[in-house]
C-alpha cells in the first residue's frame, strides 16, 4: 500500500527538526497565524505523532525502529500493538473496582417491572 | 538481457522516487497556507477558508435549501431510505456491523505484525491487512452508494457547491477578485473550474459524507 504523502512529509528530517525547535525559536510552519485549514490541522497531528515516535525509538521502545517509520502500515501496526499491550497491562494491574456490598447505610431500593 | 532488466528496474525506482518527491512538494504547497491556488485553462483561481460573513451566508442558504428538500416528497431522509432498503432485503445496519468486525480482524493481524521479525512473515501479514482493508473499503463505499441519494447527502452536495460559490476568487491583474455574484450564474459557468475547486475543498474544510459520522 502506498504511503500517505502528508505523513511522509511530516516524518521528514526537515519537518521534524523544525517542529522540535518551533516552540523555542518561535518558528512558523505556516504563512497564516490562525484560522488553520483542515490539512494544516491534520499535518500538525502527524508532526506530533512522528515526533513522539522518534522519542520512543530513542528510548529503545519495543517493536519500533527507524525502519518502522518508513512504512505507514508498520507504524499503524505498532500503534495498535502499543494500545493493546497498554490495555492488557492496565487490566492486569488495576484492582476490581465493583463493590459487592452497600456499606453506606442508605437503604437500597429495588425497582421491579410492572406485570401486565 | 539481465542488464536490460536491471536498467528497467533502476529506471522504475528513479521514476517512483521522482513522483514521490513531486507529490511531497505539492503537499508542502497545500500545507503552507490556508488558501489554495490552482490553475484552470491558464487562469489562476484560489479558495480560502470561509470568513464569518460567508459562513453566515452559507447557513442561511442551507436552511432555505433544507426546507425546499423537505417539502419535496421525492427527497427521502436517510432513515426513510434505510427503511425502504430493508423492505427490499438490503440491511444497511448489517453493513455497519460488518465494517466494525472487519476493523477488529485488521487490528488482530496488526497486533501480530508489529512484533514479527521475519521478513517473509511480515510481507504475508501486510498482504493480509491490505486485503482486509480493501474489503472494508468496498463495504463502506457500498453503503455510501446506497445512501448517495438521501436528503442529507443532497444537502451536503449543496453545501459544498455553495461554499465554493462564496469563496472562489480569480487573479485579475495581481488582485484576487470574487468570481461570482450570482449563484445561478455560477452553476451555469465553466464546470472545470467548479470541479477543481470542489476537489481542493476537502483540504480546507471537513467534508463529511452521510455515513461518515460513525
Amino acid at each position: 500500500m502506498k504511503n500517505n504523502t502528508l505523513r511522509t512529509l511530516a516524518r521528514t528530517n526537515e519537518m521534524q527538526t523544525l517542529y522540535a525547535r518551533a516552540k523555542d525559536m518561535g518558528l512558523r510552519f505556516f504563512n497564516n497565524d490562525g484560522d488553520h485549514s483542515r490539512v494544516q490541522v491534520i499535518f500538525l497531528s502527524y508532526l506530533e505523532l512522528y515526533f513522539s515516535l522518534y522519542k520512543e525509538i530513542a528510548s529503545s521502545a519495543e517493536c519500533i525502529s527507524l525502519n518502522t517509520l518508513k512504512d505507514d502500515m508498520d507504524v499503524d501496526a505498532y500503534l495498535v500493538w502499543r494500545r493493546y499491550t497498554q490495555n492488557k497491562k492496565e487490566k492486569s494491574s488495576s484492582p476490581n473496582k465493583k463493590s459487592k456490598s452497600n456499606n453506606s447505610g442508605i437503604p437500597t431500593v429495588r425497582f421491579k417491572k410492572k406485570r401486565k | 538481457m539481465k542488464k536490460d532488466i536491471k536498467k528497467a528496474e533502476a529506471t522504475k525506482k528513479a521514476t517512483d522516487q521522482l513522483k514521490e518527491l513531486n507529490a511531497i512538494g505539492q503537499m508542502e504547497n497545500l500545507v503552507k497556507d490556508n488558501k489554495i491556488i490552482f490553475e484552470v485553462k491558464g487562469e489562476e483561481y484560489r479558495i480560502s477558508k470561509p470568513n464569518y460573513k460567508q459562513k453566515n451566508d452559507l447557513m442561511q442558504a442551507r436552511s432555505k435549501q433544507y426546507i425546499i428538500f423537505l417539502k419535496d416528497d421525492t427527497f427521502l431522509l436517510k432513515e426513510q431510505l434505510v427503511e425502504l432498503y430493508k423492505k427490499k432485503g438490503i440491511d444497511l445496519d448489517a453493513i455497519d456491523i460488518e465494517v466494525i468486525k472487519m476493523q477488529k480482524r485488521i487490528e488482530k493481524v496488526q497486533v501480530t505484525l508489529a512484533p514479527e521479525k521475519d521478513e517473509k512473515s511480515r510481507e504475508l501479514l501486510k498482504e493480509e491487512i491490505q486485503g482486509l482493508f480493501f474489503e472494508q473499503v468496498v463495504l463502506i463505499q457500498k453503503k455510501t452508494d446506497y445512501l448517495s441519494n438521501c436528503l442529507e447527502n443532497e444537502l451536503l452536495q449543496f453545501d459544498n457547491l455553495y461554499t465554493v460559490y462564496l469563496i472562489l476568487e480569480k487573479k485579475v491583474k495581481d488582485k484576487w477578485i470574487k468570481v461570482f455574484d450570482n449563484y445561478d450564474t455560477y452553476l451555469e459557468s465553466d464546470e472545470d473550474v467548479i470541479n477543481k475547486a470542489l476537489m481542493n475543498l476537502p483540504y480546507l474544510i471537513a467534508n463529511k459524507q452521510v455515513g461518515d459520522e460513525e
